[in-house]
């Protein structure tokens, strides 16, 4: 039986079958052969998002939209600019730094390299950056929404591993620096080595700084409101969710970015995202039915104690399997399917649940540019040039692989480094 | 005649959806905001878990028109066009064969709440239920307009 499940579950995934689908047609297979009643499935999908919290995955991802659709790109790049933009590979290191500071207002990796793309590649082929260079960097640094605070993705574990989303969010903050800090540091060797981005490099005046500044003010006042508002216990973060939905409306329509179309379309588009992965949720509490009733969680547990004698060594087997399956399948359904499963056995090796829950964090964000299947990767291609293949990335995605990989290490054998805010906050 | 009917439906769950997530908003808004006042209003938390719902499954058919579900392209990619198009199709009638099943026990279950009543707001069950069924009919539909019109262009972009 359990063989009949994954055997068919990858055929259909491979054979290109939306991911949601593959869950719900082996879920309703597996009942039909062990005798179960199809009402079962109705329930089961009914029940897996009959959830008041889940509400805060439209929200999270209506704020990151109109965040995204509302100029606020600009702004923040005009600061990254102004910060790094004066070094060797500068323009490259303002892509990173647009690209975290998109992440702290929107919760996207994708959208992260959408909004920070269309503006800098242009400027980026300008200065003679390579195609295989801009696109390895400017998708993986669309991660750093994904660890940034808010986070789509945080959201989605918090929700379906049943961990603080708050803490999540405050745990994502200094992992996000680290991974900020390293990419600068490679994309400012790499453009040395190769002469990119020496066509010009700008200095600004005090006064031209202090007027970028300025401009960047508002902006990057919405994560200051939508993490202060968490990290006081004010509000829960749900509720920073809508804060940061009229916040950003309001910003919007000061920007006179915004018409009733565009805006209707974002929220049509949020509604849309947010139902495919609810219908993933949903299915997948089914499939869950399914799985216990076949003992694969129990097994699964099992295995990890035969293999596991320390907490680490869980951890990192728990990458080894991430990274593998994050290269063939996508990053949204792993969470759904697997966090649920893991978390117990994590919370029996006595590990932390926000550490172990920023070390899956690290490896989805991982799984996000590895290909072949890799969303980030997929999109930084797209954006550089239309008929880009991932196969052109190489040999630059293997260094920022490298460099994620590095990081996501660091998160496993450094704990504080996720513990140390929230626990910090959580005292206060 | 099909695409004006297509277009009509579009224009009504699309709708719909804008209206749910509205409403998700400015309950989470009232919350806030009746904290403050400190009156809690009875039913918001019913009434989300209801537009959840129905959000998610009328989202799903949405998302079916749009192409937008999330899945594993690239295998299928590597493969001949015409290989590709034999190969949409079987997936294509194995998910129709789906949401006919979901359509049926979802109806039938929807009838058997429809005497019920929620907790608090006193909605009959199978308005929660209800969507289920429906959300699976217009899954269908837009499945069969993605056979006879396989457009490759009409892709659309989740923002996750």
């Amino acid at each position: 039986m359990i063989i009949a499940i994954l055997v068919t579950f990858f055929t259909l995934l491979f054979l290109g079958m939306p991911i949601a689908f593959t869950i719900g047609l082996v879920s309703m297979g597996a009942l039909l052969f062990s005798g179960v009643s199809l009402e079962i499935l109705i329930q089961r999908m009914f029940a897996g998002v009959n959830n008041f919290s889940y509400l805060a995955l439209p929200l999270f991802i209506l704020a990151g939209n109109i965040m995204g659709k509302g100029g606020l790109t600009k702004r923040l790049m005009a600061l990254a600019d102004a910060i790094v933009g004066r070094f060797a590979g500068g323009l490259g290191m303002t892509a990173v730094v647009t690209s975290a500071f998109f992440g702290a207002v929107s919760g996207s990796t994708v959208a992260t390299t959408y909004a920070v793309g269309s503006v800098i590649v242009p400027r980026m082929k300008e200065q003679r950056y390579s195609n295989s260079f801009i696109a390895s960097i400017i998708g993986p640094a669309g991660v750093l929404g994904l660890i940034i605070p808010p986070s789509i993705t945080m959201v989605i574990l918090g929700i379906t591993a049943n961990i603080s989303i708050g803490k999540l969010f405050i745990a994502g903050f200094l992992p996000g620096l680290l991974l900020t800090i390293a990419f600068c540091i490679y994309v400012s060797y790499m453009s040395k080595k190769q002469g990119y981005g020496v066509v010009e490099t700008r200095k600004l005046s005090g006064k031209e700084f202090w007027k970028v500044c300025k401009e960047a003010f508002f902006p990057l006042m919405s994560p200051i409101f939508i993490l202060g508002g968490i990290f006081s216990g004010l509000v829960t973060a749900t509720e920073a969710a809508v804060i940061a939905v009229v916040y950003g409306f309001i910003l919007s329509l000061f920007y006179k970015e915004l018409n009733m179309r565009v805006f209707k379309d974002i929220m049509a588009n949020s509604a849309v995202t947010s139902a495919i992965i609810l219908i993933i949720i949903s299915f997948a509490n089914a499939f869950t039915y399914v799985l216990t009733a076949n003992r694969i969680p129990a097994m699964i547990s099992e295995f990890f104690l035969k293999m596991a004698h320390t907490p680490l060594q869980f951890l990192l087997i728990v990458s080894v399997i991430l990274l593998v399956l994050g290269t063939l399948t996508e990053v949204t359904s792993l969470i759904i399917l697997l966090s649920p499963i893991f978390m117990p056995i994590a919370l029996s090796y006595g590990i932390d649940p926000i550490h172990f829950g920023m070390v899956l964090i690290m490896n989805f964000a991982l799984a996000n540019i590895t290909p072949p299947v890799g969303l980030s990767l997929i999109a930084g291609c797209s954006i550089t040039d239309r008929k880009m293949g991932i196969e052109n990335t190489f040999p630059y995605v293997l260094h920022v692989i490298g460099i994620v990989a590095f990081v996501v290490l660091i998160i496993i054998f450094v704990p504080s480094i996720s513990t140390a805010l929230p626990n910090l906050f959580s005292k206060g | 005649m099909l695409s004006n009917i297509t277009s009509w439906i579009v224009k009504v769950i699309t709708a719909l959806c804008i209206l749910v997530i509205t409403g998700l908003t400015l309950i989470v808004f009232v919350q806030v905001f009746s904290r403050f006042i400190k009156y809690s209003l009875p039913g918001t938390e019913e009434l989300a878990r209801l537009l959840v719902i129905w959000l998610t499954f009328l989202g799903t058919s949405l998302a079916i028109h749009e192409k937008m579900h999330l899945g594993v392209r690239y295998f299928v990619g590597l493969a001949n066009v015409k290989f590709q198009k034999i190969i949409d199709r079987v997936i294509y009638a194995v998910t129709i064969g789906m949401f006919a099943v979901i359509a049926v026990y979802g109806f039938k279950l929807t009838m058997a709440t429809m005497n019920t009543t929620s907790s608090t707001l006193q909605l009959p069950m199978g308005l929660f239920y209800i969507v289920i069924p429906i959300s699976a009919i217009f899954s269908i539909y837009f499945i069969i307009l993605n056979i006879i019109d396989p457009d490759p262009s009409h892709q659309g972009e989740a923002s996750l």
